[in-house]
């Protein structure tokens, strides 16, 4: 029986047409194909690395596709996150990103996480899935999929870059591979790593590393070559002077070790640093009355008392006292700018930053609180 | 003589950066003494307050974390590079 036969008992001519390079490719052929149409694959990050991970992954026919991002376009994206344009700019990642892969293979199952990858939910959705690449841009995260991944039993392939250098791994316990804590035991303090926004990235660097996420999840699915658990790529693309590091198991790791401590997904485990990767990024920016007024299609949070509002509120905002932002922050559209307002602006600061922990990226704190905006916007209104 | 590979995330904290650093080192821990001698601004990366070895970044000789060897005793040859692996976080 032909590689094309084969492929064709289960599916249309269409489908062999489709995939006719890898039907002749030593090593997949139909066999491969298949289990690559059976595949269903989580891919956590939709920026640098996850935009080539994903359109070649979609491009070779992986069955299911699972996506998980927070964030919206942001112009500063659009110069190495190759899922987006222009005209996506201020939309949901998601939404952007599912209409482009749909569009490119109609065959894929796309299935959308808004809810985001959270302690609480990671196993479950890991569970729905083969295998989950890391395309993220922060500390906590990398841990919290590492550390779920291993709890789920699915192999982790990871991609993580500095200007003008990735590290690509693939972490696979089934495989006597290391884990991400086995080479970094513990998340690095506040000011131990710059942030990527002042640090920069090399345009075109995520295309290697993502792509080669996506070659690795290949691989791995089809059985092709040599995978590359338990070593790490150490990609510089000033000298491509690449380097090949063994990463092992480490018998004292404190999740894969022979006496873990990690045995489930406590959230305190991945609160963020102070600091971590994306300190400047994650200040909540500060913003004007006038300039919160003329923002398009912002939501105004009232994070002060409910006696408060008594006093005096601005016409439309809903209210979450501080200390019910963290139980209550899904009431909270992550696609739309967020205002958050108190008093004087210090409370709604810190649920500004809990929001940004959370993902949230269209965060402002509303400067001086209502009582600056009452003078500034509202001369009538009371002030206390 | 063998020589270190710095990084880029390690290359930022220094105050004349160079990719590669030549050390006139037998071990891993000459090594690393010989690059804090020049670069003291990066102690604080390796060593903690009492002088032992964070666990921040991976030292490898060849392709191996000297950690699976025989840590910062680690025998280093004139033809020995010696790479340095910070986490980084970028995606």
């Amino acid at each position: 029986m032909s590689e094309h036969e084969k492929l064709g008992r289960l599916d249309t001519k269409r489908m062999a047409e489709r995939y006719a390079r890898h039907l002749s490719l030593p090593g997949v052929g139909a066999d491969g194909q298949q289990r690559l149409c059976a595949a269903r694959v989580l891919l956590v990050g939709l920026g640098g690395l996850g935009s080539p991970a994903a359109l070649y992954l979609n491009a070779a026919g992986v069955g299911t596709l699972g996506l998980a991002d927070f964030d919206t376009v942001d112009e500063s994206n659009l110069q190495r996150q190759i899922l987006y344009t222009e005209l996506d700019v201020g939309k949901s990642k998601l939404d952007c990103a599912a209409r482009v892969l749909q569009e490119r293979n109609g065959d894929t199952l796309i299935i959308l996480h808004r809810e985001g990858i959270q302690p609480d939910n990671v196993l479950d959705i890991m569970a729905q899935y083969d295998l989950v690449l890391d395309g993220t841009d922060n500390f906590p995260t990398r841990y919290l999929l590492n550390d779920a991944a291993y709890l789920a039993g699915i192999p982790l392939i990871s991609a993580s870059m500095f200007q003008f250098e990735a590290q690509v791994a693939v972490f696979d316990s089934k495989h006597d591979s290391g884990c991400y804590r086995c080479l970094y035991p513990d998340m690095p303090a506040a000011g131990d790593v710059p942030n990527c926004a002042e640090a920069g990235i090399f345009g075109a660097l995520p295309g290697m590393a993502g792509a080669m996420q996506a070659i690795e999840a290949i691989k791995w699915i089809t059985g092709v070559g040599e995978p590359l658990q338990g070593r790490l790529l150490m990609l510089d693309t000033l000298t491509h002077r690449n380097r090949m590091m063994r990463v092992p198991a480490n018998p004292q790791c404190a999740l894969c070790g022979s006496s873990p401590s990690i045995v489930d997904m406590q959230a305190d485990r991945y609160a963020a640093p102070v600091c971590a990767v994306a300190a400047v990024e994650e200040q909540p920016e500060s913003i004007t009355p006038d300039a919160a007024a003329k923002l398009t299609d912002a939501l105004f949070v009232d994070v002060r008392e409910p006696f408060e509002l008594e006093l005096c509120r601005i016409p439309g905002a809903v209210h979450i006292p501080l200390r019910d932002i963290p139980k209550r922050y899904a009431e909270l559209p992550v696609e739309r700018p967020l205002v958050m307002y108190c008093h004087k602006g210090m409370r709604s600061a810190v649920a500004a930053q809990q929001l940004r922990e959370k993902g949230y990226r269209q965060v402002y704190n509303l400067s001086g609180g209502i009582d600056r905006w009452a003078q500034e916007m509202e001369p009538d209104m009371a002030r206390y | 003589m063998p020589f270190i590979v710095i990084p880029a995330a390690l290359r930022r904290l220094m105050s004349e950066p160079v990719s590669t650093l030549e050390v006139d080192a037998a071990t891993a821990r000459e090594a690393l003494d010989g690059l804090i001698a020049k670069y003291p601004e990066l102690r604080e990366t390796f060593l903690d307050s009492d002088g032992n070895l964070r666990q921040f970044v991976r030292i490898f000789i060849g392709e191996e974390d000297i950690e699976s060897l025989q840590g910062q005793d680690t025998p280093v040859t004139p033809s020995d590079e010696i790479v340095l692996l910070p986490p980084i976080a970028g995606g």
